[in-house]
């Protein structure tokens, strides 16, 4: 493996002193100019996973390095320039124009008394466009759909044009269409060279695009490595604590479970 | 076409002037309506009127809307809620509670009672935020807003007893016209030092008013876009009271233009701060200075400058709101 982009080691975390860990010992090493699916059910901490990578919150212990260098050496804004965020879901109390709110990802390259430049529209316009979704540019963000919203929110993590993004659950509320849309985003992405973290309660769309995949729970990794070698029947059940069997069927994969076990 | 004329920098300067103007030249002197410019050139008296008295008092009310807009339209971002007002984290109660024991202890001094106001005021924001970092529970925005309706509760009740204990025919009247609010007693001295704070504290959020909309998604959001996010939000808070209780104590509780005004902004021109912010400060200046207007010209005494705007800003929003001529924004 060539030298990681982002590696993690040893992490622990918990939300609050004498709380359980909602990380322990997390250890992992990405490639740069790769997908990586993390997968596991509720609770695992994968959503917390990528506040610790986004340095969002500190570890208790263990140290994340971004190409190289320990994380807390970023400034806030450094980090914003390397890693996009989309969020699960996002609470707008202001009715935004789809334009207006992509447009606030160029905040890391403006000092805090700019405004956007014509240049920064005319990115914002291109992540639109990238997204698919050039024709929503006028309307306003509340009045968007589920799906439309996910887009809208990779849209603006794209105007950031970070090497690395992380996506929390981009393919939940989604259609089938739309989530088709949104893997093949992000498997453009990553031919363009951009390293994308996204964690997923979908093991079919990670099956479609991730080249490494990481089963949490519980707060621990179960396993971690490439595609092929972890989405096995016998991994996934372990991680889920229930049966659950991959079958392989003209190249692409099935995930069933049965009820009970 | 419309989102043009509301966003454009000339009508924005414009507006204000325009009613500045206006106002100037309406009063009592020498008689009832329009002072003749040769009044003006020839009458000694009127001059000194103009400029001893309108003047002040016209530029206070102009810095008394815009800060107040300005405040009210950061705060509601700040704590993404579109229902805020400037005063409400202990500010307005606090210079209320400040201005009555001024007059009960100190007397009424009209300075005594502003520096009293203004101090309680600050005292009422800095115990907010001391008490909602203390709070055990919830996140900032709960935390403060809580802490905010807690501290304007005890200033209140210390109100109520201050208004039990005064002299019912002396000092009770003054307390409850200070609360009222006006500008009756504004003079050059008051502008001097309002007017740095004003002109600090709008500049601020000016200058930061892109920025604002970032703060308004959120800890994490702003965050990961790259914001600093308690020390923009604390600098953009410091701003926003600093200016709302310099006002406040000089004209009383001014209800509404803080709340309504940057609605009617964002209903033009749409959430971004950068547009609604100045619209804000504009139509808050205007509006400042017509209500005051009003106040001190609808009747030979002198209407609660407190009592038109909430008249006045509950009329402009029903017409606004319901008028199929102006096109709004969702």
């Amino acid at each position: 493996m060539s030298d990681p982009i982002l590696e993690l080691s040893d992490i622990s975390f918990s939300y609050a002193p004498r709380h359980a860990p909602v990380l322990d010992a997390v250890s992992m090493r990405i490639a740069p100019q790769s997908i990586t699916a993390i997968l596991g059910p509720n609770g695992a901490g994968k959503t917390t996973l990528l506040r610790l990578i986004m340095g969002l919150r500190q570890p208790a212990s263990g140290r994340v390095q971004l190409a190289g260098r320990p994380l807390e050496s970023y400034s806030r804004k450094e980090l914003s320039r390397w890693m996009g965020l989309v969020p699960q879901a996002e609470y707008l109390p202001f009715a935004y124009t789809v334009l207006e709110f992509v447009l606030m990802g160029r905040a890391p390259y403006l000092e805090v008394l700019e405004l956007p430049r014509q240049a920064d529209v005319d990115i914002a316009r291109h992540a639109l466009g990238t997204a698919g979704i050039a024709d929503l540019e006028h309307r306003p963000v509340p009045e968007l759909s589920g799906g439309e919203l996910q887009l809208v929110l990779i849209a603006r993590a794209l105007a950031q044009q970070t090497k690395i993004l992380l996506l929390d659950e981009p393919s939940a509320h989604l259609d089938l269409g739309n989530r088709n849309a949104t893997l093949g985003i992000l498997s453009r992405l990553r031919q363009a060279g951009s390293t994308v973290i996204f964690t997923t309660h979908d093991p079919m769309a990670a099956s479609l695009i991730a080249d490494n995949l990481v089963l949490m729970k519980k707060g621990r990794i179960m396993h971690a490595g490439s595609f092929e070698d972890t989405f096995t029947s016998e991994k996934l059940s372990a991680a889920y604590s229930t049966a659950v069997e991959v079958l392989k069927l003209d190249g692409t994969y099935l995930v069933r479970t049965r009820e009970g076990n | 076409m419309k989102r043009k004329l509301w966003t454009h920098p000339l009508f924005l300067i414009l507006l204000p002037l325009a009613v500045f103007g206006v106002s100037l030249m309406i009063g009592r002197y020498p008689k009832p309506g329009f002072m003749p410019i040769s009044s003006l050139l020839n009458d000694q008296l009127a001059q000194r009127l103009l400029f001893s008295l309108r003047l002040p008092r016209l530029l206070s009310a102009l810095l008394l809307g815009m800060s107040l807009s300005a405040a009210g339209g950061v705060m509601q971002m700040l704590f993404r809620n579109p229902l805020v007002e400037p005063g409400f984290l202990g500010v307005s109660q606090g210079a209320g509670f400040g201005a009555a024991l001024s007059i009960i202890v100190l007397g009424s001094s009209p300075l005594l009672v502003e520096f009293s106001a203004a101090f309680f005021a600050m005292l009422g924001l800095v115990t907010s935020y001391y008490l909602a970092r203390h709070i055990r529970f919830g996140g900032w925005i709960l935390r403060l807003i809580l802490s905010g309706i807690i501290v304007s509760a005890i200033f209140s009740a210390g109100l109520g007893i201050l208004k039990y204990l005064a002299d019912p025919t002396s000092q009770l009247p003054e307390i409850v016209f200070w609360l009222l609010g006006g500008l009756y007693a504004v003079a050059w001295r008051d502008l001097l030092y309002i007017l740095p704070v004003v002109v600090v504290g709008l500049g601020v959020i000016l200058l930061m008013r892109w920025r604002l909309n970032l703060l308004a998604l959120g800890d994490e959001t702003a965050a990961s876009l790259g914001v600093s996010v308690r020390r923009e939000r604390l600098v953009l808070l410091f701003a926003s009271v600093a200016i709302t209780a310099v006002v406040i104590s000089v004209a009383g509780i001014v209800g509404w233009v803080g709340l309504i005004i940057p609605q009617v902004a964002r209903r033009l021109v749409g959430a971004n701060s950068a547009n609604f912010i100045p619209l804000s400060i504009s139509l808050g200046g205007a509006f400042g200075m017509l209500c005051d207007l009003l106040a001190r010209t609808l009747t030979a005494g002198e209407i609660p400058l407190g009592i038109i705007t909430s008249l006045v800003g509950a009329v402009v929003f029903i017409l606004l709101m319901v008028s199929p001529v102006v096109r709004l924004k969702r």
